[in-house]
């Protein structure tokens, strides 16, 4: 039994549900269910871990990083992120700075491939 | 090789019943071209900008990682970003993947998606843009209900090109929907329009659900990467003559898995970007509910 398969058990027994009772909240099929917390689906997919963190009350974020989901996502995050900033820096500044902007990153980006 | 496709069955269920909740609460059922404007407005979306009102000094200065970028969502300002420059079909499915991960609360754990070409409209492997273009396609044809429209019209792919019309989809988005929705076995290649020697290279093979409950995969019909159409009954359709539709049709015959020979057409058609064959049933008798207006579009 894996350490997400444990907590969807203790969970959904603290709700005092059965399998089956477990499939009607969720939708999720009660032989699926069953895999899960034995631990049998190595990486259950993000419909899935969010419908249960909401019929359970769990966190999200939690299962995803249980489920294994968390070390990809952060990474594309983090520069997801970034990209996401110098898109509100569009939206927030003046045509002049964000023109100024824009060459500098240009020009950071240019020193970063000129030192690789 | 089929690319970008959701199968799991929770997965879809999940996202055209979110999809489908969004349609009823802008009142959108059975609004084509679906308003997608007011979907996301309805669904919480603060602002929807165009990326392509960047002022011109700004787009000269643009670099790279802008220039390839043609929608966002950034969840924590509720902003929807959408290229509008690109065209008109494009733009569509562009603002329906954007809905889409706006109105799923599982992507919102990705603070921020940034869309380019790939994960648009290519063969984008990441769960979460198969699943905003699933989406898309669920907003866009809302359903089942575009589909069943079409079931009005003799089967063919003059009934996608119609959809196409009707809701302001691609073509090749609406005749892949077309396949995938058909309840009727159906398979489709989508190649390129440059002959390599003896073959077309396939982009992408799909097929409707009851496809594989009686023939063969479609790799195994049609190739795993490259369409023969040198000689064999592609080739022979490539030179059959053309409907009032652009569209080209060949009567043959395929092997189903029980190992009995079964009528089936073979349809092909040029967008100008692609080339689609399809492949149907052939009944002895085909005659959609508004036969006329098929009679029309053919």
């Amino acid at each position: 039994m894996t350490k997400l398969g444990k907590l969807l058990a203790k969970e959904r027994e603290r709700k005092g549900w059965t399998l089956r009772e477990a499939e009607a909240e969720t939708g999720i099929h009660n032989a699926h269910l069953s895999q899960l917390e034995k631990g049998h689906i190595a990486k259950p997919n993000q419909p899935m871990l969010w419908t249960l963190a909401d019929a359970y009350g769990l966190d999200y974020a939690e299962l995803l990083r249980m489920a294994g989901h968390t070390t990809s996502a952060s990474e594309a995050q983090s520069k997801r992120q970034l990209a996401g900033a110098l898109l509100r820096g569009l939206e927030d500044l003046d045509e002049d700075d964000q023109v100024e902007l824009l060459a500098q990153l240009e020009e950071l980006r240019r020193n970063k491939r000129a030192q690789e | 090789m089929t690319v970008g496709r959701l199968e799991d069955d929770f997965s879809k269920n999940e996202i055209a019943k979110r999809c489908e909740a969004a349609l009823h609460l802008a009142d959108a059922v059975g609004v084509f071209p679906t308003p997608l404007d007011h979907i996301l407005d309805r669904a919480g979306a603060g602002q929807i900008v165009d990326i392509g009102d960047i002022p011109q000094k700004v787009k000269l200065a643009k670099p790279k990682l802008l220039k390839r970028l043609l929608g966002a969502v950034i969840y924590r300002e509720s902003t929807v970003f959408v290229d509008l420059a690109q065209r008109g079909s494009r733009a569509l499915w562009t603002k329906g993947h954007e809905t889409t991960h706006f109105i799923l609360p599982w992507h919102e754990a990705s603070a921020i998606h940034l869309d380019d070409n790939e994960r648009l409209f290519g063969d984008s492997a990441e769960q979460l843009e198969i699943e905003a273009n699933y989406g898309a396609a669920q907003l866009i044809f809302q359903g089942h209900r575009a589909m069943q429209e079409a079931l009005d019209y003799r089967h063919g792919l003059a009934v996608p090109l119609m959809l196409a019309e009707r809701t302001g989809a691609s073509i090749h988005a609406s005749i892949r929907y077309y396949v995938e929705h058909h309840p009727d076995p159906m398979a489709l290649a989508t190649t390129g329009r440059r002959r390599s020697g003896e073959h077309l290279p396939i982009y992408l093979l799909t097929h409707s659900a009851s496809w594989p409950q009686q023939f063969s995969r479609p790799d195994q019909v049609f190739g795993q990467q490259q369409l023969k159409v040198k000689s064999g009954p592609f080739a022979e359709l490539l030179s059959a003559p053309k409907n009032g539709d652009d569209i080209r049709i060949a009567d043959k015959r395929l092997r189903d898995l029980r190992g009995d020979l079964r009528p089936i057409a073979i349809e092909t058609f040029d967008n100008h970007y692609n080339k689609f064959f399809l492949i149907r049933m052939r009944g002895r008798v085909e005659l959609g509910r508004r036969l006329q207006a098929v009679t029309k579009l053919a």
